[in-house]
C-alpha cells in the first residue's frame, strides 16, 4: 500500500507495541520556551560514582569492634574496600590474620617486619611472626558513619 | 603493581599439586629456540577461572583457603566443583549424600551453590578483563575469549598483569591460554592450567611444532572444544583417540562422515580460525526456548502447591523473557516424580502445552493460562519432585507488528516491570503473583518461604548482594 511519507510514519506510530520515550522537560514548556536549565543540567552526581573509583574491585563490608575507634572507625560503621590498590605504610586496611579479616593500620618500618597497629589503646599491635598467616586483603578507601541512629 | 608485596603469604592458591593422572608434564624448550611463525590474523585469547565456584567460596572466607572444599548443585544434590585439593578425594558429579560420611572424615568442606555471589564476582572479574584487551567475548560465568592483534610477546606481557588484577581485585586465579583459534585457545588453557611451568599463562605459537604434536597426542579426542561423548565414540572407532589424530583427520572425509561443524574443528586444531563469535552465530544469547524448573526439597502433591511453585517459575521465566526482549507463544507446564516412585501405569512426566491467543511477557495472563487449562492435566494425588514452565514460540517484541485489532497481550498494567523495580530494590522474591499462599522467613528457603523450596543447607553469605550478608571484619 503506498501512503505518503507523513502519513507512513503516523501509520508505523500508532501500532508500535512500545510506548515512544519522549525526554520529559525540566518545566512545562510555556509558549514554547525551553527551560534555562537545559544546558547546564543533565542529572544530579551519585554518590557511588565519585567516591568509588574502581567500582569491580571495591567491596563493602561493615566493621564489628571498637578497635579502631581512634582514626573514626566505630563499631557497625560501613567500610569500602578497594583490593586493587597497594597497601603502604600508614594506610587502614583489610588484613588476613589466621583466616579472619580484620581492619587495622599497615605498619611497614624500614628494617623491620611488618606489623598491624589497632588504633586503640585498649589493643595490642598485632606483631607478623613465623607462624602467623598473614595477608592483605584490601586497602580502606573510607568508612561511613551512622550519625542518625532514630528510626 | 607488585602483587607479592600485598599479597604475602598468600600465594597458595597456585602452589598446590593439582589432579591430572592423564598429562605428563611438557619440559619447555629452551628460551632461545625459535617460536612458530606469528600470524596476522591475531591470536585469540582464552581465561578462565580455576575452580571457579571454589574460589568464589574463598574471597570472603579465607578459612577455606587450602583446604579440601567443594560445592554441590542446587537442592544440595551432587558435587559440581571442586577445589584442587579436593580433586583427589571427591569424584565430579557425585551425589552428596554417598560422599557425605567420607568427605567429612577426610576434612572436606562443602557449600551449597551461591549463585548471586558467583554471578556477581564473575561479572566483576569480566569488568576487570574487558581493560586488557578490548574485544571481550564472555563465553560462560567463568570464561571469556578476548581477541588482539599484538605481537605474541606483548600479549603475553599484558595477559600476566591481566591474571595479576584478577587475581589481587577480585580474589579469583584465572588461567589464560593465547593460540591462533578458539580450540586451541581451550587446549593450550588447560596446559597453562595445569603445568606449573607456564605460572597460568601459556601462548601456543611460542611453543615449537613438536611440542604442539605432543601436547594435541596427550590431549583424548573428548576434550576437544565441540567433541562429546557421542561423538567421541563414532571418532575412536575410527581410530582416532586424540586431539592430533583429529587434526591430522582429512577434513573433507571428516565433513562427509560427520558434519562441517566437525570439520571446522580439524581446521582449527590446524590454526585456521573457522568459529564465529557467539554474537554474530546466534544474535547474542537469545535462546529459542525458556525453560524454568526446580526440584522440591520434598515430594509435593495437590494442585495448589503445584500451582504456587509454577506461579515462582513463570515470574522467573517472564524475567528472562524481558531481558532478552521477546515475547512468548506457546507455555507448557511438565511435573516430575521421583525415578524411584512406582507410577502405577500413569505418566511420570505429564507436560502439557497451550497456545496463546497472542505472544505475550505478562506474568498474570500466563499463570491464568496454566491455571485454567494446563494443571488439570496433573494428578492431584501424585506426589511430584520436581515442576517447571516452559515458555516457546519465542519472537522479537521490538519486530512484533500484529494486524491492528490483534495486538499482543502484551502487559499493559506493567506489571512486569513494577515487579522488576521492586524486586531489583527488595530482593527477587520479595514481591510476586502468588506469594500470598506461600510467605515465610528464611535465606535458606529462596526468600519464598515455601519449605518446598530447594535445599540450601551449607549456604555462605551472599556477600555482594544482600545488603544484610555484607562481610563482617572484626576491629578487635
Amino acid at each position: 500500500m503506498s501512503l505518503p511519507p507523513s502519513v507512513r510514519s503516523f501509520a508505523r506510530l500508532r501500532v508500535a507495541p512500545v510506548p515512544l520515550r519522549i525526554p520529559r522537560a525540566l518545566e512545562a514548556v510555556h509558549a514554547g520556551f525551553p527551560s534555562v536549565a537545559q544546558d547546564y543540567f543533565l542529572h544530579e552526581f551519585s554518590f557511588d560514582g565519585n567516591v568509588i573509583k574502581h567500582p569491580d574491585t571495591t567491596f563493602a563490608v561493615t566493621v564489628a569492634g571498637d578497635s579502631m575507634e581512634g582514626t573514626g572507625i566505630f563499631d557497625s560503621d560501613l567500610l569500602l574496600v578497594d583490593r586493587s590498590l597497594t597497601a603502604h605504610d600508614g594506610d587502614i586496611v583489610i588484613a588476613v590474620v589466621d583466616g579472619e579479616m580484620t581492619v587495622k593500620r599497615l605498619c611497614t618500618p624500614p628494617g623491620q617486619r611488618p606489623y598491624l597497629h589497632p588504633e586503640n589503646a585498649k589493643y595490642p599491635n598485632i606483631r607478623i611472626d613465623d607462624d602467623t598467616q598473614l595477608s592483605i586483603w584490601g586497602v580502606v578507601i573510607g568508612n561511613y558513619h551512622f550519625q542518625y541512629k532514630r528510626p | 603493581m607488585d602483587v607479592s608485596q600485598t599479597f604475602g603469604h598468600i600465594t597458595s592458591w597456585e602452589a598446590s599439586p593439582l589432579f591430572t593422572p592423564s598429562r605428563k608434564s611438557i619440559t619447555l624448550p629452551p628460551h632461545d629456540q625459535k617460536p612458530a611463525a606469528t600470524r596476522t590474523s591475531g591470536s585469540i585469547i582464552l581465561a578462565d577461572a580455576n575452580s571457579f565456584f571454589a574460589a568464589c567460596e574463598r574471597v570472603f572466607d579465607p578459612t577455606l583457603i587450602g583446604v579440601p572444599l567443594v560445592v554441590l548443585s542446587n537442592n544440595d544434590g551432587c558435587v559440581v566443583a571442586r577445589s584442587a585439593e579436593a580433586k583427589p578425594i571427591i569424584p565430579m558429579g557425585v551425589p552428596w549424600y554417598q560422599v557425605r560420611e567420607m568427605a567429612s572424615e577426610r576434612g572436606v568442606v562443602a557449600r551449597s551453590s551461591n549463585y548471586e555471589l558467583y554471578g556477581s564476582l564473575s561479572a566483576r572479574m569480566m569488568h576487570v578483563m574487558h581493560h586488557y584487551f578490548e574485544h571481550q567475548e564472555v563465553y560462560s560465568i567463568d570464561e571469556c575469549f578476548l581477541h588482539s592483534v599484538k605481537p605474541i610477546e606483548d600479549i603475553l606481557t599484558i595477559s600476566r598483569s591481566m591474571r595479576a588484577a584478577v587475581l589481587q581485585g577480585v580474589g579469583i586465579p584465572v588461567s589464560v591460554g593465547i593460540a591462533p583459534t578458539k580450540t586451541l585457545a581451550k587446549i593450550t588453557n588447560h596446559w597453562a592450567k595445569h603445568d606449573n611451568g607456564f605460572n597460568g599463562v601459556c601462548a601456543w605459537d611460542q611453543l615449537p611444532d613438536d611440542v604442539h604434536d605432543e601436547i594435541l597426542a596427550q590431549t583424548p579426542v573428548d576434550d576437544v572444544w565441540g567433541v562429546g561423548r557421542r561423538l567421541m565414540r563414532k571418532l575412536v572407532a575410527r581410530g582416532i583417540l586424540t586431539a592430533r589424530d583429529l587434526r591430522d583427520a582429512d577434513p573433507i572425509a571428516i565433513r562427509r562422515k560427520f558434519s562441517v561443524l566437525l570439520q571446522r574443528t580439524v581446521l582449527e586444531l590446524r590454526g585456521i580460525p573457522c568459529v564465529e563469535d557467539a554474537s554474530n552465530a546466534l544474535d547474542g544469547f537469545r535462546k529459542q526456548q525458556i525453560l524454568c524448573s526446580r526440584m522440591f526439597s520434598r515430594p509435593v502433591v495437590g494442585h495448589t502447591e503445584i500451582r504456587q511453585a509454577l506461579s515462582v517459575y513463570v515470574q522467573n521465566a517472564c524475567r528472562r523473557l524481558r531481558r532478552q526482549g521477546c515475547l512468548a507463544s506457546t507455555v507448557g507446564i511438565f511435573c516430575g516424580v521421583s525415578p524411584y516412585a512406582s507410577t502405577q501405569g500413569e505418566t511420570s512426566m505429564p507436560y502439557a502445552t497451550a497456545q496463546l491467543e497472542s505472544p505475550t511477557d505478562d506474568p498474570l495472563v500466563l499463570m491464568k493460562v496454566i491455571n485454567e487449562q494446563l494443571v488439570s492435566k496433573v494428578n492431584p494425588r501424585t506426589h511430584y519432585i520436581r515442576a517447571g514452565v516452559i515458555l516457546s514460540g519465542l519472537v522479537e517484541s521490538r519486530s512484533y507488528h500484529p494486524l491492528e485489532g490483534f495486538e499482543a497481550r502484551r502487559d499493559t498494567h506493567n506489571i512486569g516491570s513494577i515487579l522488576d523495580t521492586a524486586t531489583a530494590r527488595f530482593g527477587q522474591y520479595s514481591l510476586g503473583l502468588g506469594y500470598g499462599g506461600i510467605r515465610g522467613s528464611g535465606r535458606k528457603n529462596e526468600e519464598t518461604g515455601a519449605d518446598w523450596s530447594m535445599r540450601r543447607e551449607m549456604l555462605s553469605p551472599r556477600c555482594t548482594t544482600r545488603w544484610d550478608e555484607m562481610p563482617v571484619v572484626t576491629a578487635k
